[in-house]
C-alpha cells in the first residue's frame, strides 16, 4: 500500500461536467452566477492507497483523529481565482495549510485536497511528499509558487 | 521560549529516519533545557525544514515547515475529424 501522486481520473470528468468552481462560475443561458465551492485538505497515513483512482474523500487511511488533529482536514484559503498563461490554466491556493500543536498517529505523505462543498466531497487532487511525523509541534504545507509551470493543479 | 512538547513517550524512527514519539503526554518546557536538531530536505518535489528539540535523548518536540514545488497536471487532448 501506497499513497501516488495524481489528478483523479473521476476529477477530469467532473471538469467536463462542471462539478467544481475554483473560481465563481458565470452566469449563461442555462444557470445562474454561482459562488467558488470550497475546499479542503486532510493528511493521509503513508500506508493509505491514494491515487489516480481515487474518486472522494474517506477517512480510511487518514490520520487518526487525535492529536489536535481533526479528521476532514482543513480549509484552503481561495483567494486567488484560476488563471492562465500561454496555453496553460492553472490554480493554487492563495495560503498555506497548517496544523498546530500537532501530534500525528502515525507517518503521513499525502495531502488529499477534495471539494467539501460537493454532493460526496469529490477529489480533486493527491499530492505526496516525505513521509513526516510530528510531535507536539506545527505542520506547515506552503503552497507551488502560483504559475504555469508549478501552479498546483495544471491544464496544458 | 516555551514550547509543547510530550514527555516519557518513547522515540522510534521511520524507514525514512525521521523520529517519532509513541506515547507520552503533553506538557510545556523552555527551549534553553533542550537540544535542538534542524533536518533540510531539498528535492525536486519539496523543500523542507524539520526542527527537533530532545531531551535526554528522547524526541519531545517535532515541527515541519514543508514548501510543494510544483503540483499535478493534465494535459488536453482533441480528437481529429476524419
Amino acid at each position: 500500500m501506497a499513497n501516488s501522486q495524481a489528478m483523479p481520473t473521476s476529477f477530469k470528468k467532473e471538469v467536463l461536467n462542471g462539478s467544481h468552481a475554483f473560481g465563481a462560475q458565470a452566469a449563461n443561458g442555462t444557470r445562474t452566477v454561482t459562488t467558488k465551492d470550497v475546499f479542503k485538505g486532510a493528511l493521509f497515513l503513508a500506508s493509505a492507497s491514494l491515487g489516480a483512482a481515487t474518486t472522494s474523500y474517506s477517512s480510511t487511511g487518514e490520520l487518526a483523529g487525535s492529536g489536535n488533529y481533526t479528521q476532514g482536514g482543513v480549509t484552503v484559503t481561495n483567494a486567488t481565482a484560476p488563471d492562465t498563461s500561454g496555453t496553460t490554466a492553472f490554480w493554487t491556493p492563495s495560503a498555506s495549510l497548517s496544523w498546530t500543536n500537532l501530534t500525528s498517529s502515525g507517518s503521513f505523505d499525502c495531502l488529499h485536497l477534495y471539494n467539501d462543498s460537493s454532493t460526496g466531497k469529490l477529489s480533486c487532487g493527491i499530492f505526496t511528499f516525505g513521509a513526516q511525523s510530528i510531535t507536539a509541534g506545527d505542520f506547515s504545507l506552503t503552497m507551488p509558487t502560483n504559475d504555469a509551470s508549478t501552479g498546483l493543479i495544471r491544464f496544458a | 521560549m516555551l514550547i509543547n512538547v510530550i514527555l516519557g513517550g518513547e522515540t522510534h524512527y521511520m524507514p525514512n529516519g525521521v523520529p517519532y514519539v509513541v506515547g507520552g503526554s503533553p506538557s510545556k518546557m523552555d527551549t534553553d533545557a533542550l537540544e535542538k536538531r534542524e533536518h533540510v530536505t531539498d528535492n525536486e518535489v519539496e523543500h523542507t525544514t524539520a526542527t527537533e528539540y530532545w531531551l535526554d535523548g528522547h524526541l519531545v518536540h517535532r515541527s515541519v515547515d514543508m514548501r510543494l514545488k510544483t503540483g499535478i497536471f493534465a494535459e488536453g487532448v482533441l480528437a481529429d475529424f476524419s
